[in-house]
Formats: structure tokens, C-alpha cells, sequence
């Protein structure tokens, strides 16, 4: 048994410059070579839940990444919902604190429903409200505030900057970028390299391949490899994009909006605001038509869910779209690429490869895609009214979870959840799919003291944003003091 | 909302109906009117003595203070379970409610450990944690919440005289208006459209009604199977042993913090240290041995006087398909049955409990909420039962038809799985839901020995000095630490004679309290 030498990584965006970038980071003399051909892309990528892990790949803080790519922060999604007139803002963080037996969402719903909004007890939330941003120097802890040494917020980055970042910085680690490999890695016995070809004839060897393309589509079927197709649970299977350029957008929040048959993702960036479009046929032709955005045209296209049953088999690993496609708008692709490397990183392979590692690594993935398709399907059930006739149409362990909060105000155990839990119980409060029972257990408090208890949580939130610097100034502030600190 | 469901009965007053009652005392609105039933002439199983650290977490809900359960329940501290002659004749290991030493380079310990052992020059993995070491110098701290230093890595929990828990939360749900109802059950109504159980028949005459029905009653399982007729899954092919039989005796030296799991041809033997006594008990298959000659066994093996007359016992191993069935949870033995090899079955009546109240019923439909309590409890279940058959199965014994049995018995497909990748990978297979993590795992593969191990090759990056001297400052790191801390005796002789509160941090976790 020896290590592994060296990694083929094909793709041709920053899915696949960060793959390499992170395994050249994170297992010691490992050779990358990096097979790629960028396929020009523009628009916003966030990364909310795994900032932490991205800035230690890439050696950077929080403000270095946001000034070199373009970015903005990322607090909470504002969550539209145009059909239903219901509008929320989801974040990844504590909505409210609780000291009883019963979490938060399960006094408020004894208490407040359904005079409150949920969101007032969220610090990022109502932030992202008030387009301001933590102010990132002073450690906040309050009720519904962040966990200790959690980024406060995440960031939404330009993806060329980023994609040009990635790429410098690959280089800078050593990484071997050649021409795009149109032969990859015949197979040959485990126990040698296998070889690829690039377009320019050159041959190349490597223990191991991963493929970290971009498919714009969604996921591929090769001959050998079965997929689960997911399509049928997505209604929206069309989407385009779009970049709008502008003055830095006065509220930089970013929102998805819902409507009856369309759904538009919009994140804004330092220089213009990103769109993404989905929706079916019909509506995005009539949208594109009318757009004043030519571009828009172009990149119109039919997308397909679902994932690879095995996206491990021997020598070759997909990862990211290449792997999966489980939705990409409550869990950002770069979250989800970061969860896929972890996993792959704690199972990292030997040579000759083991079977049972790969078929470990397969069945948690593959439970982790699922996870992240049902919190999308969750969301799009909930924006298209949330009635329980339709949740025959969602996959079974979703409906089951449904059932079961509104049931009893609290989800069943999931293995791989991702995201938490309480991201889950968050969206369905904000989106006021209630429990209609909750276990009406005996509190610490009497009734009449819980007013009280909620508005010490309000106070400590409002006294955060009140003292919170708005984000467009602050960003600002911080480019000003680094030209000026760059010029010195 | 607030549902109708307005009286609880529990059937049944050992520790689980003691346990359930205290926590629907605890957590039941005032209206609620909760009744046990019990009959001191029919007597609970009478053992149970060595817990978990989530008992803490347990009584901490329950708002019951440390020093006063230690002195009531006749309590010593407990950092682990000490396995003699599992892997092989004349060999130990201690399974620890802690982790083992700390990743090198985001390596797991365990894979550097394993490359050291391939070379031949390694301590013994248990020799890295914390608690084990503590264990075995019989000393004791209450953990840290600080990471810093390692102190947070482990947990304790408690040896405890059942009998006396039992009272003792007796005490506290009859303060908070449990209703107890002394008398023998002898017959079960239901309703004649639903099913359901709508009131209990005492042999009194009495008629005890209610609106949901906890059976408590022990391995009858009186309500749910014998009523309501939930199957049994048995699961006696893979643990073979189906008798114990208990015997106390004097307590001959003091205290040591850990329980003894002492294999033995046909079984294992349990001694658990109180303050008052030592509690003993043979656990074996009868088919390997008689009863007789288990307790002779048994007798022989006494570390002092025995203090009562043996206490024989009869069970299967496995569990009800459902815990759950129309207005009835079982809680406790009636539930299901699993050695007590690693102490699960308070920890699982925890469970039970607490997942009860999580998905408390209301009226209507409660077969949304019946199915995720009862896929929740199974998936409890049987995560325990194959940590549990991994002790039998990854030995070198064959000195019995017993131990030859459990060395070729077929697996359950999942814990064949964990097995094959844990060989092949050095990675123990990750799940979120369920007791027994990676530290348990590790400390049992590596403690028995599962034969030849792969581990991550990464760790060959690190030169075999560096390695080695890594290992070395950990270990002199934890000598260190647990030399400074007091003896386990003197703590707990210092906690029952102090006044105040002990307030310790709890967790639902086996190994720490953060
Ligand atoms: C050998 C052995 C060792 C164990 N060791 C441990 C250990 O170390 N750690 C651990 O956590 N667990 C251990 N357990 C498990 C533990 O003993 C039980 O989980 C615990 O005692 C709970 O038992 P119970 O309350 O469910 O049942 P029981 O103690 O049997 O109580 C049953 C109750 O039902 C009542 N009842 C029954 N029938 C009737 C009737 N007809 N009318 C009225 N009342 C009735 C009885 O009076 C009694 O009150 C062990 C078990 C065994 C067998």
C-alpha cells in the first residue's frame, strides 16, 4: 500500500481551480495537475456555511476575498414569495435563544404566532434588512447572535475575479495546469498510474482523477454510471442568467423571488447585480424576448437534477456538478463543493484503491446530495403554498419530515443533514408552515413572564443593528483604508 | 394548540416507570394527571447499575442535584468499562467515555497509531485517552469545558444502586403529584372500535383509566405485547448469552472508577463497585453453561462476602418491532433487551423518554408521530446491537464452542460493512444518530484487535521519529495531567460531605461535556 502521488483534476471553472487548489493544500506532497479549459461564465457565487474553510484554502481573510473578487456580504437570503404575498429573511444563523426545555421556534410558536415575524429574532436577519453588516472588529454575543468563532457573515464573490484568483493562486501552489485532457486515464492495473491525453497530444499520468466540471445542464450519464434522476421533483427546469452592471446596489441584499411561475435569484455584487432565472419554457422565452439584455439570450438552458449513484468508482471521482445537481439556490454550489471535499479529504484514498472506501464515500455523499435536494424541494413546496395535498409529490423522507413538524414542531433525525437542522426549521417558521401541535410541555417561566423574555431578545437584537455600520460604507471604508494602505 | 390528552398511566415501578414518572412530572403541565401502577409483590428485575454519562444529562433536566443523587443512590464515579479476555486470553482494554489522543495535520490519532503498529512500536491505543488513564490511576477531576488543555475530551458517569434510583425519583414525582397506584394488573380493556387501551383492571377490582398507556412492566411486556401483540425481533443468533445471574457482595478495597466486563467460556462477568457494596453478575448463554455452574462460577469469583441471594434472570436478546402501537409506548425492558455490556438500557429508557416527550402525542392521527418515535427508537437500537456484537465477533478465542461461534457467526449486512471498511480503510463508518461514535468504535476495534488494519498513507508523509515523539509527548502530557488529580475516592468522599451545589456541565455525549 503507498500513498496517493498525484491527482488528474479536468473542469474547466473555479469548481474544478478549487478542487486543486484545496487538495494541494491539504495533502502534503500531492501532485495536481489541472486539466483545464475555462468555459467563460459570468455571475455571483456565494459561500455562506463554508467561508471558514474557503479562506483557510486559500489563505486569506474574509476582506482580502471580498476586495479581490468583487464582493458584497452575505447575511441572509430575502426570501420573496410574490404568489402568497409572504416575504422572510433566511439565515444560517440562531433565530432567538431558549433557556427552556422547548427551542426557540417552539415558544414562538406558543407565544407569538402569528402576530410576530420570526425574523425579527435573527441578528442577520435583520442586518441583512437594513443592508448593514456586522461590524466585523467587535465580538457580539446576544441572543440569536452567531457561535463563537463562526464567520458572521458569508460573502457573495464575482465569479471572473474569483475564477482569475483561483487560477493565479493555483499556479502559486505548484499546480500543473495543461491543455483540456480529451483521453483521460486509460485503465491499467490499480497499482499503476493511469494515462491521458490533452488536446495538444501531450501524455500525462496520475493515480487518481477528478472530474470537478462544469456541466451547465446537470449531470451526465456515461455508459457505466447510473444516475438518479431528480428532474421530475423540479418544476423549474429552464434558467438563464444575467449580470447587470451598476453602482454598488444601495441595499445589497440578496433575494430570491418567487412568483406563480418563475423564480429569479438576484445577488448583488460591487459592480452590478447577478440574476439568475428559472422557470419553464414559455416564461423565460417571453422573459428573454423582452429583456433589454441580449445576453441573456444566449445562455438559456434546460437544466436536469439528480446525481451519480456512484460518484466514486475505482481510480475516477465526480465532484461538484459533475457529481451532483440537488439545486443551488438555498445551498450555495461552492457550500456544497466544500462539504464534498471534507468528505473526500477525511476519506482520502491509497493505492491500490480500497472498494469499501469508495463505497463509503458514496453513501455518504450521495445521502448528502439528498439532503440538499429535499431543503430545495422544502423551499419550493413552501413558496407554491406549502398545502399538504401536494406533498405527495415530494420524495418520501421529506414528506415524512413535513409530516412530522407539523406533527410536532420538530424534525426527525436525518443522517447527513445538511444544512442544520435548525436551517430547516427556520425556512418553514419564516415561510409560516406552523406546526399545528407542539408538545405542550411545563416551562421554567410562568405564561405571563415570556413577553418580557422576548423582548430582552429584540432589544439585544435591535441594539446590534442599530449600532451596525450600513454595509455599503463599510465596504467602502474598507477598500478606501486598503488602496490607501496599499499606496503607503 | 393544546391536545386533550389529559391522563398518563404508566404501567410498571422499576427505573423506567420511576424515570418516566419523574420526567412527566417534570415536564407535564399541571393538568395532567399521571398514575403508575406497580405491584411490590410481582418486584422489578432488580439490576441496572452501571449508567452512561447522559444519565447526568437526564438528572440535570430533571433539575436533580449531584451531591444529593450521589449520596441517595449510593453513587461512585465511572470513566469507562474495562474489557479483560475479549481479543484474547490475558488481554485488557478500557473503553472510555473520552476520545484517544488528538489529530496530527487533520489526521485522526488513530491512523498514526495504526502506522506505528505496523512497525511494531506503539503503546496501547487506550494508553492515549484521557479517562482511560485516569481509570487506571484510579484518579478523578471533573472535566473542563475549556479546550485547551484536553480536559473537555471525556465525560463520567455512575455506578448506582438501582434499587435506590428507583426510590429516590419515587420521591421526587410523588413530590410533583404522581399518582401511585399499589396492585397487581389483571386484565387489559381496549376499545372495542380503535383498539386502544382504555383502561387497566386491577386484581382489586379497581378500574384504572386513562388516555395514553406506558408499559413499564418489564420483560412481559404486558401492554404492548401481550395486548396489543407487537412482535418480537430477535436478534439471539448474533448475542448468544440469554441468563444472568446477580449476587452483591462486600466491598473489599475502594471504589475503582470503570466497571469490569470479564470474559469469561460462556458469557462475561460484570463487577461494579458502590459505595456500599460491590455489585457482580454472570451474564452467559445456556446453552454454554448451567445455571448452577454459572453461579458456582459466579461465587468463586466474589471479591468479598455475598450479601444476598443470587438473583436469576431469563431474557432474549433483540427488541419490539415497535415501541410504539395505537395510545401505548413501551419504555425499559418491555421495549427491548440488550446485554448490558455497555450499559445501554438506562441510557435507552432515557430515550424513550425523551423522544416520547419530544413527539408528545395529541389527539387525532398519531401515525405520523408513531412512526417517526418508532424509526428513531429502532435506528437506537440497532446501532447498539452492532457495537454490541462486535465485542464477540472480533476475538481470537477459541477456547469454547462459544467463542468459536461468535468468531464465525454471520453479521448483520451493517455491521459487516463497518467491519470490511474499518479493515480495509482504517475509517470507522460515520453516522450522526445513535450512541456508540468513532471513539467507541476505535477503542474496541484497536482494543480486541481486528487483525491486520489499513490506515491513511498520508501519515507516512510524517517521518517515523516525528511520529514517535508525538506520541510520546501525549502520553507524558497525560501522566502529567492525571497525576496532579486527587484519588477517585477522595473526590467522592469530599462530595458527600460538602454542602452547596455541584453544578457540573452536561452533555448528551459519551465523550465530553462539550
Ligand atoms: C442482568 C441484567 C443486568 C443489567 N445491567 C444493567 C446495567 O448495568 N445498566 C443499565 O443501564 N441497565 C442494566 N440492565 C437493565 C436494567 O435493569 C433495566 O433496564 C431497568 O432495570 C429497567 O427495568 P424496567 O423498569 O423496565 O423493568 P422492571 O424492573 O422489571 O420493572 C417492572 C415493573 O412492572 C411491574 N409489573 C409487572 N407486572 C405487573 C402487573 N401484572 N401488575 C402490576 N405491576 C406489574 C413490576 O412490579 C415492576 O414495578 C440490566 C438488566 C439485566 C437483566
Amino acid at each position: 500500500m503507498r500513498g496517493l502521488e498525484s491527482v488528474l483534476v479536468l473542469g474547466n471553472s473555479w469548481h474544478s481551480l478549487l478542487v486543486a487548489c484545496s487538495l494541494k493544500k491539504k495533502i502534503a506532497n500531492l501532485k495536481v495537475t489541472l486539466s483545464y479549459n475555462e468555459l467563460k461564465t459570468n455571475g455571483a457565487v456565494s459561500v455562506r456555511r463554508e467561508l471558514s474553510s474557503l479562506l483557510s484554502v486559500l489563505e486569506l481573510t474574509q476582506e482580502s476575498l471580498l476586495r479581490l473578487c468583487d464582493g458584497t456580504y452575505f447575511l441572509a437570503h430575502h426570501i420573496v414569495d410574490e404568489s402568497y404575498g409572504r416575504e422572510f429573511y433566511w439565515s444560517v444563523d440562531d433565530y432567538g435563544i431558549s433557556d427552556e426545555v422547548q427551542d426557540f421556534h417552539q415558544l414562538f410558536e406558543r407565544f407569538l404566532w402569528p402576530e410576530a415575524r420570526y425574523d425579527d429574532f435573527c441578528v442577520t436577519a435583520q442586518l441583512s434588512k437594513y443592508g448593514k453588516v456586522i461590524d466585523l472588529q467587535r465580538h457580539v454575543s446576544a441572543a440569536g447572535a452567531q457561535k463563537k468563532e463562526q464567520n458572521y457573515s458569508g460573502l457573495h464573490l464575482n465569479i471572473i475575479p474569483f475564477t482569475r484568483l483561483l487560477l493565479r493562486y493555483a499556479t502559486y501552489l505548484g499546480i500543473t495546469v495543461v491543455n483540456e485532457v480529451t483521453a483521460p486515464c486509460k485503465e491499467k492495473n490499480e497499482a499503476v498510474k493511469g494515462e491521458a491525453l490533452d488536446s495538444a497530444g501531450a501524455r500525462h499520468t496520475a493515480d487518481f482523477v477528478i472530474d470537478a466540471s462544469y456541466i451547465q445542464e446537470g449531470i451526465s450519464s456515461e455508459p457505466n454510471q447510473d444516475v438518479h434522476d431528480w428532474t421530475h421533483y423540479f418544476g423549474n427546469q429552464y434558467a438563464t442568467r444575467l449580470f447587470v452592471a451598476n453602482d454598488f446596489n444601495p441595499n445589497p441584499t440578496s433575494s430570491l423571488v418567487f412568483s406563480s411561475d418563475s423564480l429569479v435569484n438576484a445577488i448583488p455584487l460591487r459592480t452590478g447585480v447577478a440574476y439568475e432565472y428559472l422557470g419553464n419554457k414559455i416564461v423565460l422565452d417571453k422573459f428573454l424576448t423582452q429583456s433589454p439584455h441580449s445576453a441573456a439570450k444566449k445562455t438559456l438552458r434546460q437544466n436536469t437534477y439528480g446525481c451519480l449513484c456512484r460518484p466514486w468508482q475505482g481510480r475516477k471521482l465526480a465532484l461538484g456538478l459533475a457529481a451532483a445537481r440537488p439545486g443551488n439556490l438555498l445551498v450555495s454550489e461552492l457550500d456544497l463543493l466544500m462539504q464534498e471535499l471534507a468528505l473526500l479529504i477525511g476519506l482520502w484514498p491509497s493505492v491500490p484503491f480500497q472498494p469499501s472506501l469508495a463505497q463509503e464515500y458514496n453513501r455518504l455523499a450521495t445521502t448528502l446530495y439528498c439532503s440538499v435536494r429535499d431543503m430545495h424541494l422544502l423551499g419550493y413546496w413552501l413558496i407554491q403554498g406549502g398545502e399538504l395535498s401536494d406533498l405527495q409529490s415530494l420524495p418520501t423522507e421529506l414528506r415524512k419530515e413535513v409530516e412530522v413538524f407539523i406533527a410536532s414542531s420538530r424534525l426527525p433525525h436525518r443522517d447527513e443533514r445538511y444544512p442544520a437542522a435548525a436551517e430547516w426549521i427556520s425556512l418553514l417558521m419564516g415561510l409560516k408552515k406552523w406546526p399545528i401541535h407542539f408538545p405542550p410541555l411545563r416551562l421554567e417561566r410562568a405564561d405571563n413572564e415570556f413577553p418580557d423574555f422576548f423582548q430582552s431578545i429584540l432589544n439585544k437584537v435591535r441594539e446590534i443593528v442599530a449600532n451596525a455600520p450600513q454595509q455599503v460604507a463599510h465596504i467602502n471604508d474598507l477598500l478606501r483604508s486598503q488602496n490607501n494602505h496599499a499606496e503607503r | 394548540m393544546f391536545n386533550e390528552l389529559k391522563k398518563i398511566i404508566i404501567l410498571g415501578g422499576g427505573t423506567a416507570g420511576w424515570m418516566t414518572a419523574a420526567a412527566c412530572a417534570k415536564f407535564l403541565p399541571e393538568n395532567y394527571q399521571v398514575v403508575l401502577v406497580e405491584s411490590e409483590q410481582i418486584g422489578t428485575v432488580g439490576v441496572g447499575e452501571a449508567t452512561i454519562p447522559h444519565i447526568r444529562y437526564f438528572n440535570n433536566m430533571l433539575g436533580i442535584e449531584e451531591r444529593a443523587f450521589l449520596s441517595a443512590v449510593k453513587a461512585t464515579y465511572k470513566l469507562g468499562i474495562q474489557f479483560i479476555d475479549w481479543g484474547s486470553l490475558g488481554a485488557a482494554y478500557i473503553h472510555p467515555f473520552g476520545s484517544h489522543g488528538y489529530p496530527v495535520g487533520s489526521i485522526d490519532f488513530h491512523h498514526y497509531w495504526l502506522s506505528a503498529m505496523a512497525s511494531g512500536v506503539a503503546p496501547a491505543f487506550d494508553q492515549f485517552s484521557l479517562a482511560v488513564v485516569m481509570a487506571e490511576k484510579k484518579r478523578f477531576a471533573f472535566p473542563e469545558t475549556n479546550a485547551i488543555n484536553g480536559k473537555n475530551a471525556f465525560s463520567y458517569a455512575y455506578h448506582i444502586d438501582a434499587g435506590r434510583y428507583a426510590k429516590f425519583l419515587r420521591k421526587y414525582a410523588e413530590e410533583r403529584n404522581v399518582v401511585r397506584i399499589e396492585g397487581r394488573l389483571s386484565h387489559v380493556m381496549t376499545d372495542a372500535t380503535s383498539g386502544a387501551i382504555s383502561s387497566l383492571q386491577m386484581d382489586s377490582g379497581a378500574t384504572v383509566e386513562g388516555d395514553f398507556f406506558i408499559d413499564c412492566s418489564g420483560f412481559r411486556a404486558i401492554l404492548l405485547a401481550e395486548k396489543l401483540s407487537v412482535p418480537f425481533d430477535d436478534w439471539s443468533n448474533w448475542l448468544l448469552c440469554d441468563r444472568a445471574v446477580a449476587v452483591p457482595c462486600e466491598r473489599v478495597e475502594p471504589p475503582k472508577p470503570y466497571t469490569v466486563a470479564h470474559a469469561k467460556p460462556w458469557g462475561w462477568q460484570w463487577r461494579i463497585p458502590l459505595q456500599h457494596r460491590t455489585g457482580n453478575g454472570m451474564v452467559y448463554s445456556s446453552s454454554a453453561i448451567t445455571d448452577e455452574d454459572a453461579l458456582q462460577n459466579l461465587l468463586t469469583n466474589l471479591d468479598g462476602y455475598p450479601l444476598a441471594d443470587p438473583n436469576f434472570l431469563k431474557f432474549t436478546a433483540g427488541r419490539r418491532k415497535k415501541n410504539w402501537e395505537k395510545n401505548c409506548i413501551a419504555i425499559g425492558l418491555s421495549s427491548g433487551f440488550l446485554e448490558p455490556l455497555e450499559s445501554t438500557s438506562i441510557y435507552l429508557i432515557q430515550q424513550g423518554i425523551l423522544k416520547f416527550l419530544e413527539y408528545f402525542p395529541g389527539t387525532g392521527d398519531l401515525s405520523t408521530l408513531r412512526d417517526a418515535y418508532n424509526n428513531e427508537m429502532e435506528t437506537e437500537y440497532v446501532r447498539i446491537r452492532d457495537f454490541l456484537i462486535l465485542h464477540y465477533k472480533i476475538t481470537k478465542r477459541n477456547d469454547s464452542e462459544f467463542w468459536r461461534y461468535c468468531q464465525n457467526m454471520a453479521l448483520p449486512e451493517s455491521l459487516e460493512r463497518s467491519i470490511e471498511l474499518f479493515r480495509a480503510t482504517g475509517h470507522v463508518e460515520r453516522y450522526q444518530n445513535g450512541l456508540f461514535m468513532s471513539p467507541s468504535w476505535l477503542a474496541v476495534y484497536l482494543g480486541q484487535g481486528v487483525g491486520k488494519v489499513n490506515f491513511d498513507t498520508r501519515v507516512l508523509n510524517y517521518p517515523d521519529a516525528f511520529v514517535l515523539g508525538e506520541m510520546q509527548k501525549m502520553r507524558e502530557k497525560l501522566e502529567l495531567q492525571v497525576q496532579a488529580m486527587p484519588m477517585t475516592n477522595d473526590v467522592l468522599e469530599a462530595e458527600l460531605s460538602a454542602t452547596g451545589i455541584n453544578q457540573q456541565p452536561v452533555a448528551a455525549s459519551l465523550y465530553g461535556v462539550v
